[in-house]
């Protein structure tokens, strides 16, 4: 079975945790940007004339 | 050829190297990276998914846990998640069905928790070998138990991830290997059959790596 197989532990073990580090840092950059609402928006008279839309 | 039932984990060489552990960078590419100022729905998505894990494994940790120690159970979550998922299709390499993965991310963090808890919390740690409420008699069997069951912990969680991947994957082939052998009406359902086996497959593999997060969260919550 290969799963149990020592081949290359040590330099796999060193990859994985690389692996995980790499994992950790670009989950701990992902944010999500709110972004301010201007309140003038609100008050746009959307009275188009426009019959298609 | 399938010289072994077990030759479908095999890791292969090309050139000498085992370029087949490449697979487990997969994930790095899957996670929306914010070089976008502009979020996608996708990133959306990703924050989302992180957000609600980050609240479901704070109310594991309990009001003792420390600020932001969800994180690296949501980041291990995010690698075991995107290992597992992408084995299941043709091709990839399935890091997780090896314990060469899961040991190694099992362990030190089994290994940290012991040090931690046994050099800043020894009273507590002692404590619990014997849960409450055991009558008198039973409590040396109970430490012996509780001890064996701390130190066999990496050892648990690690299998439990490789046996489920394993599992599914062998019967997965079991199946496939039989259809050349088959007449087409009955190829129809072994295609029904392998489809419902992905699709039960591919739950597992969000499941499984969930349970990982969640039982290395609530060893290291039993810590402090």
């Amino acid at each position: 079975m290969p799963q149990m197989a020592p081949i290359s532990w040590l330099l796999l073990f060193i990859i994985f945790s690389i692996t995980f580090i790499l994992f950790c840092s670009i989950n701990y950059y992902s944010y999500m940007p709110n972004s301010p609402k201007s309140n003038e928006l609100k008050n746009i008279n959307l009275n188009s004339m426009n019959w298609k839309w | 050829m399938m010289t072994n039932l077990f030759s479908v984990f095999d890791p292969s060489a090309i050139f000498n190297f085992s370029l087949n552990w490449l697979s487990t960078f997969l994930g790095l590419l899957m996670i929306p990276s914010i070089y976008w100022l502009m979020p996608s729905r996708y990133n959306i998505m990703w924050n989302s998914i992180l957000l609600t894990l980050h609240k479901e494994f704070k109310t594991l940790l309990g009001p003792s846990g420390h600020n932001g120690s969800t994180f690296i159970f949501i980041s291990l979550f995010s690698l075991i998640l995107f290992n597992n998922f992408m084995g299941l299709f043709p091709y990839i390499f399935t890091s997780t069905s090896h314990l060469t993965l899961t040991l190694s991310l099992a362990l030190p963090l089994w290994l940290c928790f012991m040090l931690y808890g046994w050099i800043n919390h020894t009273q507590h740690m002692f404590a619990h070998l014997v849960p409450q409420g055991t009558p008198a008699i039973l409590m040396p069997f109970m430490v012996c138990i509780e001890t064996i069951s701390n130190i066999i912990r990496p050892g648990t969680l690690a299998v439990r991830l490789t046996a489920n991947m394993i599992a599914g994957h062998l019967l997965l082939t079991l199946l496939g290997n039989t259809g050349p052998s088959m007449s087409y009406i009955l190829v129809t359902f072994l295609l029904m059959a392998q489809i419902a086996l992905l699709v039960l497959e591919s739950a597992v593999a969000m499941i499984q790596s969930y349970v990982f997060a969640v039982l290395s969260t609530l060893y290291s919550s039993e810590v402090n």
